[in-house]
């Protein structure tokens, strides 16, 4: 782009304001001169307003396209095929070998022409071609080359890409009609399905990873000046072919041992070719993974606000979820919360109601609703991390009972003072998934953005035979991180831990200390982890959080489980983060989130303590889904223990008390209450928040490690009208109500869809992002659908 | 050079095969069938490929192993081409596959209308902007790459993106705005049922 027009000179329909939006050609990082081409082009955008939305619409339509060709058919060649490669392979030396496919008809030259409208769909009837692929993978599984042979390594985006001379035509003249793909029976014999391989394959998954002691080590500052051709060739030590795809369709999915067996005889039930079949056009092969045309045509979705990382609550996927109950406070006065609710619950109303239908009850999940706004919460004064604050009045549906908020807000993150990051980023992606493969990548070179030019990044694929892309490479030197960035490749079967293994290694190797020691997990909807390695997965993370070195995972994709309780391979990382994202722009979101501050903690090994004043406090209960930790549990052990708080984050839990008869609190003004110190007999329940100040690092001995602390509240009972509370506490009640009404909740009480409008009216508050309008449009969706009044779709915009 | 050694190499040719294959058959294929329209010639194409590929020393590839199977993939078809004039088939052919079910109002139908809309979006696109958009979007690959692999100047793979994505858009808008909805799903069947 020799004579291209200087940034300044720019319009919205410069082919250049294109490239320059997809960080391609003149602007493509491993272009000599594309700093300097970017620093004018920013900012001449910066300039332009009419520039910047350019480019917004730019990214957005390539999104789109990118997510909708992912969805296309992915096709395997029929196992025939591939062995006569291969067998061609072992003896290359003849001349090229006649294809495999046999009962074709000749005619090359009227057979093209008759077999596109005879024979073909090009995407072949997506279930079809989904059930083909998968079946196909399922078979492949099995024929996974031996993870401990050697094999050259060959790597891409050298930039020496030249057209190879030999690519020429011959062979086509004698080729013979092709034909539909071969039968089942012939891939189920194929002889190359094998179990020695597999059990090479898993027997020693060690060696596709290379032993962490021979990790390749360079240190921070050293591996700054990795150069392009390094990042491309490094393959792990003792590691086997590391081809570097340009793209990463290699499997089709991991599956348990169990399915891959299965493979052959799964294979022999999708006839391959059906050439007269109608394109039935199934969900398999599209997934309805993100709503690309939803978030263009409904609305994008708003992304969850503030604060919340989702973790615990384990739950029991596709089944019904209660609601805790009452509890006595004489037999259970203790009662606690979890710090990171998930927070899929709320998108899923909504897109049932977008869609013009209830939810499903089990979509309503009243701590996740609840958690999914922030509220206002006084930041910590002094030197606690954390705040507590606590509003009691009566309950909108239940007036004799009191309904408590209570709201933990941690300190804010100190950008300034912001320690050492040492990320590590293991990216595990099933092949097919390439849009997903590019928000992650898209959203990483955000976060490089967004490095200190002394925290490190390293990069690194959980596939069959892992790879390190960039070693833990010193942020200064971001042309090398972008390029590691754009040779991540989804090259499918990840294997969980041992790719976990591996990025805590270099995670550990590189550990700052006192700094943020981070590995960030990237995974989609088609990763398991074997059943059998599921425990130890879990002791990896649990050890590894103790050590210092914390985890955030990341699902992509709207088949990801919401939640790392419904990902049965996902332990739930302590001190970790879990978040998933189903659309381009909620992966941006969620990592800008999760990752681009790098939330520090503020606090660990944070514990919630409430307990129940029996002289005040009848029953209570937590507004909440039961979860195995729940809790109901009468005397929860350490709870949640081990969790950390980073900076900034808030939760929000709401307690329904039913006094004691005698109680009839004092009238009280409006208002949050104040927090004192804990005891006072008229008390109607005190919390207890005890923490340790974050080592950030690894743990000194237990003699020095910074001693537990707590912050201790004392809530006096107080009767007081829900009408009189803070718009904050309203909207909450609001929010809880909502969920209860869809639950068609027996703890509802009098609560109508009405009472739940005023709240939400009353509750709207300042709104700054408009996420309590939306609240207010929903409930007034699910309001007319279940009067059974005919809600019209929302109109596309 | 003892026969172990030959046998090792042997082997290791395999291999490195079978994990091509394994990384690059699926992305080759949908862009084999891009160009051709139809899968079993599609897969034709991409076994000769990798049929070629047997034949090569891994170490001249270092580097540019998937520049060298598209290319591989591009020039058959191309030749095939010239001999049988089929080249826009594959325009057709994806015409025709958008011409298929009635959509049911789930959001599965919802999902799979998106990628038949795109599909018959793309279709109407010109061939060149069509294959480049492809390349970038689906197969990943740079400006540059785009570039070796059509021969075209990278200013030029900018200029037919840029126009292809803008059509796009357009389009896209179209789509959206409800009424003539039907028309714009469909742009070559206008009045096709939906």
């Amino acid at each position: 782009m020799k004579s291209s027009p200087s940034p300044a000179d720019w319009t919205p329909d410069s082919p250049e304001l294109t490239a320059f939006a997809l960080k391609d050609g003149p602007f493509d990082p491993s272009v000599p001169g594309w700093a300097e081409r970017r620093a004018a082009a920013e900012q001449a955008v910066a300039r332009s307003a009419p520039l910047r939305a350019e480019i917004g619409e730019i990214r957005r339509v390539a999104d789109d396209v990118e997510t909708d060709l992912s969805r296309e058919a992915i096709h395997r060649l029929s196992a025939d095929r591939r062995e006569a490669v291969l067998a061609y392979a072992r003896n290359p030396g003849r001349g090229l070998p006649r294809r495999s496919s046999a009962g074709s008809s000749p005619e090359a030259d009227s057979g093209w022409h008759r077999l596109w409208s005879r024979v073909t769909r090009p995407a072949m009837g997506y279930s079809l071609a989904a059930a083909t692929a998968l079946s196909i993978g399922l078979a492949l599984w099995s024929a996974w080359p031996s993870a401990s042979r050697p094999s050259p390594a060959v790597a891409v985006r050298s930039g020496a890409s030249n057209a190879p001379a030999e690519a020429s035509p011959s062979i086509s003249a004698d080729r013979s009609t092709p034909t539909p793909m071969p039968t089942s029976a012939s891939a189920s014999d194929t002889p190359f399905i094998a179990q020695p391989q597999e059990e090479t394959l898993r027997g020693e998954p060690q060696l596709a990873w290379g032993s962490p002691g021979r990790l390749p080590g360079p240190s921070a500052a050293s591996t700054a000046t990795v150069t392009s051709a390094t990042l491309a060739t490094s393959p792990l030590p003792g590691s086997p072919a590391s081809v570097a795809g340009l793209n990463q369709y290699g499997l089709v999915a991991p599956v348990d041992s169990a399915d891959a067996l299965a493979g052959p005889a799964s294979a022999a039930a999708f006839p391959t070719a059906i050439p007269t079949a109608a394109p039935a056009v199934a969900p398999a092969a599209a997934p309805a993974a993100d709503l690309a045309r939803k978030s263009r045509g409904l609305q994008a979705a708003p992304v969850t606000p503030t604060a919340q990382a989702k973790t615990s609550m384990p739950r029991p996927r596709a089944q019904t979820t209660r609601e805790i109950p009452f509890q006595s406070a004489a037999t259970a006065p203790r009662s606690t919360f979890p710090l990171k609710p998930g927070n899929t619950s709320y998108p899923q109303i909504r897109k049932a109601l977008q869609e013009g239908q209830l939810p499903s009850p089990d979509a309503v999940r009243l701590e996740e609703l609840l958690n999914y706004f922030s509220y206002d919460y006084p930041a910590p004064s002094g030197s606690d991390p954390v705040s507590a604050q606590v509003e009691v009045a009566d309950s909108p549906w239940s007036p004799d009972h009191r309904l408590v908020k209570i709201g933990l807000q941690a300190r804010p993150a100190q950008t300034a003072g912001r320690p050492r990051a040492n990320l590590v980023v293991l990216v595990g992606l099933s092949p097919g998934s390439s849009a997903r493969l590019s928000w992650a990548q898209r959203s990483l070179q955000a976060l490089i953005e967004a490095l200190d030019g002394r925290d490190s990044l390293a990069l690194l694929i959980d596939g069959p035979q892992g790879r390190l892309i960039l070693p833990p490479t010193a942020a200064a030197d971001r042309a090398s991180l972008i390029r590691g960035v754009r040779a991540l490749r989804a090259e499918g079967a990840p294997r969980g831990l041992e790719g976990l293994r591996r990025a805590y290694a270099l995670a550990d190797q590189h550990h700052v200390p006192g700094g943020i020691n981070r590995v960030v997990w990237i995974v989609d909807g088609e990763f398991s982890a074997e059943a059998g390695t599921r425990e130890a997965l879990a002791t990896l993370i649990r050890e590894q959080t103790d050590w210092g070195v914390f985890l955030s995972v990341m699902g992509l994709g709207s088949e990801v489980p919401p939640e790392s309780s419904e990902a049965p391979w996902m332990p739930t990382p302590a001190g970790g983060a879990y978040a998933s994202a189903a659309t381009p722009s909620e992966a941006q979101a969620v990592l800008r989130r999760e990752l681009q501050p790098t939330p520090a903690a503020v606090a660990e090994n944070v514990t919630v303590d409430v307990r129940f004043n029996p002289a005040r406090v009848d029953q209570w209960r937590l507004l909440s889904q039961e979860s195995q930790a729940s809790a109901a549990a009468p005397n929860p052990s350490p709870p949640h223990s081990g969790a950390q708080m980073e900076a900034g984050r808030s939760v929000t839990a709401l307690y329904e008390i039913v006094p004691t008869r005698a109680t009839d609190g004092p009238r009280a003004g409006s208002g949050p209450e104040s927090v004192g110190p804990s005891g006072g007999p008229s008390d109607l329940l005190s919390l207890e928040v005890g923490y340790r100040s974050p080592t950030n690092g690894r743990p000194q001995d237990p003699a020095q490690s910074s001693p537990p602390r707590s912050l201790q509240v004392g809530v006096p009972d107080v009767r007081r009208s829900s009408d009189a509370a803070t718009a904050d506490y309203k909207f909450a009640a609001a929010v809880v109500g909502y969920g209860l009404m869809l639950r068609d909740s027996p703890f509802k009480g009098d609560l109508t869809w009405e009472k739940v409008q005023i709240l939400a009216e009353e509750g709207q508050g300042p709104d700054r992002e408009g996420y309590r309008a939306e609240f207010l449009q929903l409930v007034r969706q699910a309001r007319a659908l279940q009067d059974g009044a005919v809600v019209n779709r929302r109109p596309k915009e | 050079m003892n026969p172990s050694s030959t046998s090792n190499q042997t082997n290791e040719r395999v291999e490195w095969v079978r994990a091509s294959m394994e990384r690059h058959e699926a992305e080759l294929l949908r862009y084999a069938l891009s160009l051709v329209g139809d899968l079993p010639s599609a897969e034709d194409l991409v076994q000769d490929a990798f049929f070629k590929l047997c034949k090569q020393e891994p170490e001249s590839l270092r580097g540019r192993l998937v520049p060298w199977l598209f290319t591989v993939v591009r020039n058959q078809a191309l030749d095939r081409h010239r001999r049988e004039s089929r080249w826009p088939r594959a325009a057709e052919a994806e015409a025709s596959q958008v011409a298929g079910n009635s959509p049911t109002p789930s959001a599965s139908a919802q999902a799979r209308d998106d990628v038949r809309n795109l599909m018959s979006l793309l279709t109407a696109l010109p061939p060149n902007q069509r294959e480049v958009v492809r390349l970038k979007f689906q197969n990943q690959l740079s400006y540059r790459e785009i570039s070796h692999l059509t021969r075209l100047s990278e200013t030029n793979v900018g200029f037919l993106l840029h126009t292809a994505l803008k059509t796009l858009r357009q389009r896209f808008e179209r789509l959206d705005a409800g009424p003539g909805f039907s028309q714009a799903r469909s742009p070559l069947h206008p009045s096709s049922p939906q």
